[in-house]
């Protein structure tokens, strides 16, 4: 990920990604979701290269498909009929409605992701520390266990077929996976008490926690905590107080403040594009301090 | 007041009536090493636990132990962790954290409030240990060394006056084992922390300890300097394994001479042993392998030799200088083999293994060694038909071929000793079970019962035997698969010698009634005494392989001490055996 935005205070970058998908909940306006839903790939383009950013596109692509061809069968009371699948009228409007849904899903799914990749664990840690000092240890544990016990069930898998070869039934395989995972649980648990007691040994149980660390609030962080907060607050006043949603059953209607619409995309935008003013100030000091002599 | 007191200690664990120590007296001045040995039973790891009241269980407890005046019992958890720091042997399972910078503050974040404090201590432990290069790293990437480095760095950010330590080099190779040494001593020199450190393999703390403590049956049996504990441990066959081998061997010669216990010591008290007659032993010794032009490097079995150059060469050798016995071993049939293998994890990785060949015979036990990471375990699950290798060929010739890997909980479901042998032989999987009747199953369970000496822990859970019992519970149930070849994956790992011992005799033994054995290992000692042919892996590939007495003597650093110590006098005693064997024979 991009060293501007790993410079960011934890607390900056998931503010900015909570506003963005909170605005886009509160309204079913097509183009605003749209909006976010295209938003995302640039930004992830942008922040995490193509390659990246386009990861999970095929099954996004599938998952649209789906969510779009499976809407009528809840969605039936749309006018435009196009036909008849057993006494069920299939219309455009269902299509239609079938197509904010999948996008809405796209979007989330985009978001995540760039969440994910601008929060690596110790900011996650970080996060859940503040809030409860034992839940940062135990997802410490947790990313810790985890490929140890990748790596155990792959001694374990491996013995049991040098011992018994891999002929045989689903039923035979699936009693011998089975088998697998209760020696990984027994082994893993037997190694607990090992970890505990390297625990306690080194003061645990002795009383209060602390973070090993802090992350500093700087200027940028400051800046752009404002930057989110009032122009996702702005953003949902307006959502709030004009009529800019959309119907699509039985009939699509556009919102009936366009004009609203409108402003709302604009303020929107400025909010989910706001890391790349992060990343081309950045660019722009790196290459003003290397062509300094 | 002694810095740390035993006052007739004795502790039993909950529902046992034997003591697990009993009547340990014990006084420890500050900034000494002491090295505390003993078989596995004998109560070493109790008595260390003894320091860390909330590592052991709430038995009954006689007796006191004083740190600096304190009753330990009377200090609560944060001021035993910050004065007693406590390492234990499975660096695995001890990392508690994700990433190493949180594993180093992990320690501190439990004693200190203060987050500046915190990260000065880190960085500076973290810079004298040299992990500033790991220090951003996952812990589940590091090594097993670079691991109990780690927890030891965490530990002594907390800084503690006193370090223990049990058995904290058993999981690691000997590169890992001896740098972890050398950092304990620099501790112990530059900081002056008193370390109490218990282990088998001695080789390199012998000579550094102040005080060597020798537990036998739950009680302190030695308790001296090293000169006097050597003396009095080479009378005793059941103290003598945990000297080293330089000690053994010049014991063993001469009670009442020097007592050297490093290889450079050893050399120098051969030389004045063996006094004026050293010439004419040396030219007796090594005076043919001298005339033919090389110093005790060994003509390789698959090499043509030419000039000053070896060329590496399937074909077999039809050079006279092939002994009569290599001859004969060129007879013996293949039972599996590998040509050109190659192998890699991912498709644009590396190759882990390029271009392997390598042949096992039939009645041979193989050991292969080499470096950490080296691809040793890769091999092994390749041999086993586990994995397929990308390119090249493995034969096996038929043969039933079962790998026995590293760790023996790997195999256990059961919750007895007896169930886990039954289990093979009702598994449909095990087509050397078909046919037999429950009554002839029943049969060969208790003859393995008794063979294994397991027979009186029959109805305990596997996880409650020792290393050493579930390490041959493990190779007792592969063995009930019938297997043609066996291959082990460092099967002496973290034993003692009692138990060592037994499986590598039983292994021996094995090749009898199966056609071969594999070993990977790292303990050089053990594959000089037992296996007949060794290979060296290194970048991918077997560099080199023979007999093992010539593998041994014609290398320098991955060699047995005895071979290390015997160099340039006797040709080809890598053995402590044979070494001693030599000695008596000229002097």
């Amino acid at each position: 990920m991009n060293s501007e935005i790993e410079r960011l205070h934890p607390y900056t970058i998931i503010m900015y990604v909570v506003a963005v998908v909170l605005v886009e909940m509160l309204t079913m306006n097509i183009f605003i979701i749209a909006e976010a839903c295209i938003g995302a790939f640039i930004v992830g383009i942008v922040l995490m290269g193509p390659k990246k950013a386009f990861s999970d596109f095929l099954f996004e692509i599938l998952l649209s498909f789906f969510t779009i061809l499976i809407q009528p069968l809840f969605s039936r009371a749309g006018t435009s009929v196009l036909f008849y699948i057993n006494d069920y009228p299939v219309s455009t409007e269902a299509y239609i409605y079938g197509l904010m849904v999948a996008i809405l899903l796209v979007s989330i799914i985009q978001w995540n992701l760039l969440l994910t990749e601008s929060m690596d664990s110790k900011k996650i840690i970080y996060i859940c520390g503040t809030i409860w000092p034992k839940m940062g240890l135990t997802i410490s544990v947790i990313l810790n266990l985890i490929p140890s016990l990748k790596k155990r069930y792959q001694i374990i898998h491996e013995a049991q077929i040098s011992m018994f070869g891999q002929a045989g039934g689903w039923t035979v395989r699936l009693k011998r996976r089975i088998r697998e995972i209760s020696i990984l649980l027994s082994w893993t648990l037997e190694g607990s008490m090992e970890k505990s007691m390297s625990m306690e040994a080194r003061g645990y149980r002795s009383g209060k926690r602390e973070n090993v660390f802090d992350y500093k609030f700087r200027l940028e962080d400051k800046i752009g905590l404002t930057l989110i907060i009032s122009l996702g607050a702005l953003t949902s006043l307006i959502i709030g107080t004009s009529r800019v949603d959309m119907w699509y059953l039985p009939k699509v209607s556009l919102p009936q403040d366009m004009g609203h619409t409108f402003l709302v995309m604009v303020l929107y935008a400025c909010l989910i594009l706001l890391p790349l003013i992060v990343k081309i100030r950045g660019d722009y000091r790196w290459r003003s301090l290397n062509t300094k002599e | 007041m002694a810095f740390l007191e035993y006052k007739r200690v004795t502790y039993c664990y909950p529902g046992d009536e034997k003591p697990a120590i009993a009547d340990i007296e014990l006084k420890i001045d500050e900034g000494e090493i002491v090295l505390i040995t003993g078989n596995s039973g004998s109560g070493k790891s109790t008595l260390l636990r003894q320091l860390k009241p909330s590592l052991i269980p709430a038995g009954k407890r006689e007796g006191e132990i004083c740190f600096k005046g304190r009753d330990i019992k009377d200090m609560s958890i944060k001021e035993n962790a910050a004065l007693i720091g406590y390492v234990t042997q499975n660096p695995d399972d001890a990392i508690v954290t994700d990433k190493v910078w949180h594993e180093l503050g992990f320690g501190l974040d439990n004693l200190i409030d203060d987050p500046d404090e915190i990260r000065r201590r880190v960085a500076e432990s973290c810079l004298y240990f040299g992990l500033t290069d790991k220090y951003n790293e996952d812990c589940a990437k590091l090594s097993g060394g670079q691991k109990q480095l780690v927890l030891i760095s965490s530990i002594m950010a907390m800084q503690p006056k006193l370090l223990v330590l049990d058995e904290p080099c058993a999981q690691l190779d000997p590169i890992a084992a001896r740098r972890l040494t050398d950092t304990l001593i620099r501790l112990n020199k530059e900081l002056g922390t008193t370390i109490i450190i218990a282990e088998h393999d001695t080789e390199y703390m012998y000579g550094q300890a102040d005080r060597i403590l020798m537990m036998k049956d739950s009680k302190l049996v030695l308790d001296c300097d090293r000169n006097t504990a050597a003396r009095i441990a080479a009378k005793d066959k059941d103290l003598k394994p945990s000297l080293p081998v330089a000690t053994r061997i010049a014991l063993a010669c001469d009670e009442d001479g020097d007592v050297p216990m490093t290889v450079k010591d050893a050399r120098v008290w051969l030389k004045n042993y063996l006094g004026s007659a050293l010439e004419a032993i040396v030219e007796a010794e090594l005076g043919e392998k001298k005339l033919a032009g090389r110093d005790d490097r060994p003509v390789k079995e698959d090499s043509i030799v030419e000039g000053d150059r070896t060329i590496r060469d399937d074909r077999p050798v039809k050079e006279v200088k092939l002994a009569k016995a290599d001859k004969l071993a060129e007879k013996k049939e293949d039972v599996l083999s590998l040509k050109e293998v190659c192998f890699r994890y991912e498709r644009t990785g590396a190759d882990v293994l390029k271009c392997l060949d390598l042949r096992v015979k039939k009645g041979e036990i193989l050991a292969i060694v080499g470096g950490n990471a080296c691809g040793k375990s890769t091999l092994l699950s390749l041999m086993a038909g586990v994995k397929k290798p990308i390119s090249g060929k493995i034969k096996n010739f038929g043969n039933r071929i079962v790998l026995l890997p590293q760790n023996p909980k790997a195999l256990f479901t059961e919750i007895s000793v007896e169930e886990e042998l039954g289990v093979m032989l009702m598994d449909a999987g095990n087509k050397a079970a078909d046919g037999l009747s429950l009554e002839d199953k029943r049969a060969m369970v208790e003859k393995l019962l008794l063979e294994t000496r397991l027979d009186a822990l029959r109805k305990r859970h596997p996880y409650d035997l020792s290393g050493g019992q579930q390490e041959i519970l493990a190779i007792a149930k592969i063995m009930l698969l019938k297997p043609d070849i066996v291959l082990l994956d460092e099967p002496t790992k973290g034993l003692d010698h009692a138990y060592k011992s037994f499986i590598a005799d039983w292994i021996s033994r094995l090749k009898t009634s199966i056609k071969a054995v594999v070993i990977v290992s790292h303990d050089l000692e053990y594959i000089a005494d037992y296996a007949d042919y060794c290979a060296m892996l290194f970048d991918g590939q077997i560099v080199s392989q023979g007999k093992s007495d010539e593998f041994f003597a014609s290398n320098s650093f991955i060699t047995s001490a005895a071979a290390r110590i015997s160099r340039n006098f006797f040709s080809k005693a890598v053995t402590e055996k044979e070494t001693i064997r030599r000695i008596k024979k000229y002097v």
